[in-house]
């Protein structure tokens, strides 16, 4: 007998509205289907009823984990449109925040599976660790949470000698935290037979749904923005790349936790290359033209397409979130897996569903799916006409 | 005279101590130290002492709200099956009545001879109401927490009545109350020895005992719904599994099984492993030790599969038990020499 087990839209285990509709027998997950468009907010709409410095403010709000990596795109593809470079001490600055970011992330991340396993002891620890990042993510930028640090041309506050220095004191704390955490998660047997051998993702299978970004990483894709097409100061810094072969939560959580790492040593390393100089170059006017940038998110890779008409309203721009391409992968993951197993799987590839939703528009009588941008969908249903 | 002053005895007895109101607030502040320990090792500052009676409070003053899905008899009553499982096997413990140490324990009015097979019953009826609960609230949470309810009962059940066996073998009555008397004269299970039983065989047969007492606590946390066996409330998956649909009075109810829970098992615990008590503080300072233990586990543990859970007590925890009870078998056998 099959019945349907409704996770969402409104769910403990998602902190954001989205449906997963689990067919099981017993406990084991025949089918899956996930639904989205709880949460449609039309982003790409107001971005071209404003200004390019009022659309900084409002992709600072696309998502409030990885708000900086979508302004240092938006950013950087404005940057290419108007065809200014930044000064190299805001490309080093801009790697500062976008690797405190990250951290951050994939702490939450990281405390947040824990969570769904049932390990709220180490959940609580590892977000108690992840405030030492918010404190000096607020002190280098203002904010804790919207950081408001990009603008076209550079970054908005620079770091004097004392910031410096506690960033490399707390870093050192962190890590030092960190290295307790991972061990715990690496030695406790229950956390393994939770998480191994859990909701594989094959190579074969990442690569059909093209997925970026840690998930993919852990399925033997080696596939990071930062090494495949540098921005910002990521080719001047020494760093490696995390790939895992098992594709099971086990090593997305691994990517992850070396990506901490990573991203520890990488802080570091860009206050101790800081070169002096301006934050930011003056950017006055913005020509005709089209631009694509793309950087590696915490989720993974980001893009933005920019079409500028010579005005200071951009006419186009497009956003493609890393979980647009990732949350379509849970469902050959989630075959086959148990009940139990569903949240964890879902969670694993760090789903990030303010960024993704897009207007579906379900034909009942045929009952097709098609899914369009907010601009077609006001041409065709709304009042813009052509 | 006698008659009536017996009937107003079992009458206090029942309701004030030890079963009643000071069973109740001892579990609840038990239930509170467990809460307490686990926010200040998960760095945060936990609950005021009150708080699980300001909860139950809060609940009975709430509506009650009955899914129109639901099987409304059945719905009902499964809060009052586990409170009663839980209040009736309380009655049955012999709680010291005593401040200070006494020669004569308290005996349960309800006590006789073979009471521990009811007990051993009436445990597994607090998860039973539990059960109905989810079964009987047409929710599919409740469907899935119930159907996981019955998994763990069914596999946590028979090492914990193997290691009760061991017990009950090694004491040879059927009586808690005598096991208690018992362990008064000659000390507690876990470390007392047998007449005529050379070092060796008592350092061996006390391994036994604690293969025994290990095999039980594992199987404690599970019928308290603890970590790592806490998987039919496991709140990221099935939300509250059975008790999902409760609210009101009835989730009051439950409240108030759960604070009992928190001082019946521990108080069984003591009563069977390391009991032996006339006063009931040094009885209370055992079982808060009980509490600890079972805290910890909780605390530095995430939680099992379900089918990892059933072959966790399958393989180990049966295991453990089987092996103490037919060591403690043997070491009995080389002493008695039947």
């Amino acid at each position: 007998m099959a019945a349907t087990i409704p996770i969402g839209p409104y769910h403990v285990a998602l902190k954001e509205p989205i449906f997963l509709k689990l067919e099981v027998e017993g406990e084991r997950i025949k089918d899956a289907d996930i639904k989205l468009g709880y949460h449609h907010r039309g982003i790409e709409y107001l971005a071209m009823r404003r200004t390019y410095w009022q659309n900084i403010f409002l992709f600072e709000r696309v998502c409030g984990i990885c708000s900086d990596a979508h302004t240092t795109c938006y950013c950087q593809t404005v940057e290419d449109v108007a065809g200014v470079t930044p000064p190299e001490r805001a490309l080093f600055l801009r790697v500062l925040v976008a690797e405190l970011e990250r951290i951050h992330s994939h702490l939450l991340w990281l405390g947040v599976a824990m969570h769904i396993i049932g390990f709220d002891t180490l959940f609580m620890q590892i977000w108690r660790d992840r405030e030492y990042v918010q404190d000096l993510l607020e002190i280098i930028t203002g904010n804790r949470v919207n950081y408001a640090y990009n603008t076209i041309g550079g970054v908005r506050r620079d770091v004097d000698e004392k910031t410096i220095r506690l960033v490399k004191k707390y870093m050192d704390t962190i890590k030092n935290a960190f290295d307790k955490t991972v061990e715990a998660i690496l030695q406790d047997p229950v956390i393994e037979a939770r998480v191994k051998g859990v909701g594989v993702l094959t190579h074969e299978e990442a690569k059909r749904y093209g997925v970026v970004g840690p998930t993919a990483r852990a399925s033997r894709i080696a596939s990071d923005i930062r090494k495949d097409d540098p921005y910002a100061a990521y080719d001047r810094l020494d760093w490696e790349m995390i790939v895992f072969d098992e594709g099971d939560v086990l090593a997305k959580t691994l990517v992850r936790v070396y990506e901490v790492y990573e991203s520890i040593k990488m802080v570091n390393e860009s206050l101790e290359k800081l070169p002096p100089g301006p934050i930011v170059t003056e950017v006055s006017r913005f020509p005709p033209g089209e631009a694509f940038g793309r950087v590696e998110a915490p989720r993974g890779e980001l893009v933005y397409y920019i079409k500028s008409n010579g005005t200071n309203v951009p006419e186009r721009v497009k956003v493609r979130t890393p979980s647009f391409m990732n949350i379509a992968s849970v469902k050959p993951m989630l075959l086959e897996e148990t009940i139990a197993d569903a949240p964890l799987i879902f969670a694993s590839v760090d789903p990030c569903v303010a960024c993704t939703e897009r207007v579906i528009i379900v034909d009942s009588r045929t009952n097709e799916k098609k899914i369009m941008t907010f601009n077609e969908f006001m041409i065709r249903y709304g009042r813009k006409r052509k | 005279m006698t008659d009536v002053m017996e009937v107003i005895l079992a009458i206090i007895y029942a309701a004030l101590y030890p079963g009643g109101l000071f069973a109740f607030f001892m579990g609840a502040m038990f239930l509170w130290s467990y809460r307490k320990l686990r926010a200040r090792m998960q760095s945060r500052v936990g609950p005021p002492w009150y708080q699980v009676f300001a909860d139950i409070v809060k609940l009975f003053n709430k509506e009650t709200i009955i899914p129109k899905v639901a099987h409304r008899t059945l719905f009902v009553l499964a809060p009052i099956i586990a409170l009663t499982g839980c209040v009736t096997a309380l009655w049955l413990l012999p709680i010291p009545a005593h401040v200070l140490p006494t020669a004569e324990p308290l005996v349960s009015p309800l006590a006789f001879w073979a009471d521990i097979i009811v007990i051993l019953y009436l445990l597994a009826l607090i998860e039973v109401g539990e059960i109905v609960a989810g079964a009987s609230s047409a929710s599919p949470y409740g469907a899935v927490g119930a159907s996981r309810r019955v998994n763990l009962l069914l596999s946590s059940e028979l090492p914990f009545a193997v290691s009760i066996v061991g017990v009950v073998i090694f004491m040879k009555t059927l009586s808690v109350n005598e096991m208690m008397v018992k362990q008064a004269k000659e000390g507690p299970f876990l470390i007392t020895s047998v007449e005529g039983l050379d070092p060796m065989l008592y350092v061996l047969s006390v391994v036994f005992r604690i293969c025994l007492f290990i095999s039980f606590l594992l199987c404690v946390l599970a019928k308290m719904g603890k970590r790592p066996f806490d998987i039919p409330e496991a709140e990221c998956e099935i939300l509250a599994g059975p008790l999902t649909e409760y609210s009101g009075k009835l989730l009051g109810l439950f409240e108030v099984t759960n604070a009992l829970k928190w001082f019946v098992l521990p108080a069984f615990t003591v009563i069977l492993f390391i009991g032996g008590d006339t006063s009931i503080i040094t009885f209370l300072i055992k079982c808060f030790v009980i509490v600890l233990i079972l805290a910890y586990i909780d605390i530095i543990n995430p939680r099992y599969r379900i089918d990892q859970a059933y072959k966790f007590f399958m393989k180990v925890a049966l295991l453990l038990s089987l092996v103490g009870l037919v060591g403690e078998m043997l070491v009995l056998y080389a002493v008695v020499g039947v």
